[in-house]
């Protein structure tokens, strides 16, 4: 049931908007497919609905020193659709999975981020980047990294009154790649994903959605892979310790702890397999 | 607390009062009486809403009411000038126009001629096909098909498929639905 008594307003610019989202119990709301969905079940009870799509701030996709600059407000459908993105294949095929063609054009990158679900398919893929979350708020502007951004299952660092103004990826690795299982081929979450990267000078990056409370990178993994040629016997080893590092919840809703460790193994060594057939990470 | 939102549906001005908990998909069948537009889960997760909303096919139950201020919003209704839709002149509160004044519905000619004439092209392929059984999830597939329709007139298998992925349908299987909208081109 939708909160009956909830107000709304359409704030035309961000300062109007971080002075409305101090309010108690307020909410911002993007594409909707999260909060709408939230806010019905009952999970969500705003008493104030803050519409920021209008905020003209938090559009775009834009390259910037080598890098993207990539708005909050920008729908999954954009990033699929996105030249400069291409590069950062993971997040446009994290995008490019989400929901289905309705979905996609209304989910935004911010508020998959935001709603810090464990197995956000724009979040997860995201991570390998290592973008920046730029936050403006009541006291201006701040950025931190992706990875200290989450806080648990749905909690993230921002404050009342915050909220995310987009994303600053650095120069695109020379690889990267997402991938999921789900229960049907159409539209369901992922129960398990992973996404990889390796950059110009073999650094490798690994990040995996739904084997613990937030998209969650594995530094032990990551630093196993580096900086040497990726042989059967060291993308084996990895995937172990790739297994071994994640406890999945027993309570886990589309796949259990047991079979997330088994497709950790198969996600990281299909990874890697692809990024040695296209040439990479020899 | 009520919000005055302007939109266009099916090309017709629309100025309503509506609370902010109202989606859209209750506006259009209750406020609008436009019932062609289904509650099907209510979660966006079945497609049995989806309209096409300033040329993107969307999932109505998601989205409020107030959001659609401004917009155009496409519904199954507008795909032809049906006699037998309710939202027709200048859209009083209430239901009104059942139709019957028009003398193609009170038998004295058909419509057109033929099974499906004056329909739009898809929702004859949709027949053709056999593409239609308890008709539930009809409305949303035919708006997901006509949004593909309308930014890509030669869509293969694979652009059909994907453009009705998030469309449940509990009857037909799928397959002569993706067939009907692949036969709409070769009309």
């Amino acid at each position: 049931m939708m909160p009956l008594h909830m107000e709304y307003v359409k704030p035309g610019g961000l300062a109007e908007a971080v002075s409305l989202l101090r309010q108690d119990d307020a909410c911002a709301l993007a594409g909707g497919t999260d909060v709408v969905v939230q806010m019905r079940e009952g999970k969500l009870r705003p008493r104030l609905v803050v519409d920021i799509k209008g905020l003209a701030e938090l559009q775009g996709i834009t390259g910037q020193s080598g890098g993207v600059w990539v708005g909050a407000l920008v729908t999954m459908a954009e990033i699929v659709k996105s030249p400069l993105l291409q590069a950062y294949r993971a997040v446009v095929q994290g995008a490019g999975c989400m929901g289905c063609c309705e979905i996609r054009h209304r989910a935004t990158i911010g508020g998959n981020v935001g709603n810090a679900s464990p197995s956000g398919d724009a979040a997860v893929p995201l991570l390998v980047f290592h973008p920046q979350v730029v936050i403006h708020g009541p006291g201006g502007q701040r950025h931190l990294p992706l990875a200290n951004f989450f806080r648990g299952a749905g909690k993230t660092v921002l404050q009342p009154g915050e909220l995310i103004k987009g994303f600053l990826l650095p120069p695109p690795p020379a690889f990267s790649l997402y991938m999921r299982h789900t229960r049907v081929k159409g539209m369901d979450l992922a129960g398990v994903s992973l996404a990889a990267a390796i950059d110009r000078q073999g650094q490798v990056t690994v990040s995996m959605g739904a084997v613990a409370p937030t998209p969650t990178r594995f530094p032990q993994v990551e630093e196993l892979l580096s900086g040497r040629p990726l042989s059967w016997e060291v993308i084996a080893q990895a995937a172990e310790v790739l297994s071994a590092a994640i406890t999945p919840r027993a309570t886990s809703l589309r796949a259990t702890p047991a079979y997330k460790k088994e497709m950790a193994k198969v996600f990281l060594h299909t990874a890697l397999s692809r990024a040695l057939e296209e040439g990479f990470g020899q | 607390m009520n919000y005055t939102i302007t939109l266009k549906v099916n090309g017709r001005t629309v100025q309503r009062d509506v609370p902010a908990h109202l989606t859209l998909l209750e506006f259009i069948r209750s406020g609008l009486q436009l019932t062609g537009t289904k509650h099907g889960c209510g979660n966006g997760e079945c497609g049995a809403c989806t309209v096409i909303m300033d040329g993107k096919a969307v999932r109505a139950c998601l989205i409020l009411a107030v959001e659609a201020n401004g917009c155009a919003v496409e519904t199954i209704e507008g795909l032809v000038e049906s006699p037998l839709a309710p939202f027709a002149g200048e859209l009083p509160g209430a239901v009104t126009g059942t139709g019957h004044s028009h003398p193609e519905i009170n038998g004295a000619s058909p419509v057109g001629e033929g099974v499906g004439a004056g329909l739009h092209p898809i929702q004859r392929a949709f027949l053709a096909k056999g593409a239609v059984q308890c008709g539930f999830c009809t409305p949303g597939m035919i708006m997901a098909a006509k949004a593909l329709y309308d930014r890509n007139p030669n869509p293969d298998r694979a652009a059909v498929v994907e453009a009705l992925g998030g469309h449940l349908c509990r009857c037909t299987g799928y397959q002569p639905i993706i067939d009907a909208v692949l036969a709409v081109q070769t009309e």
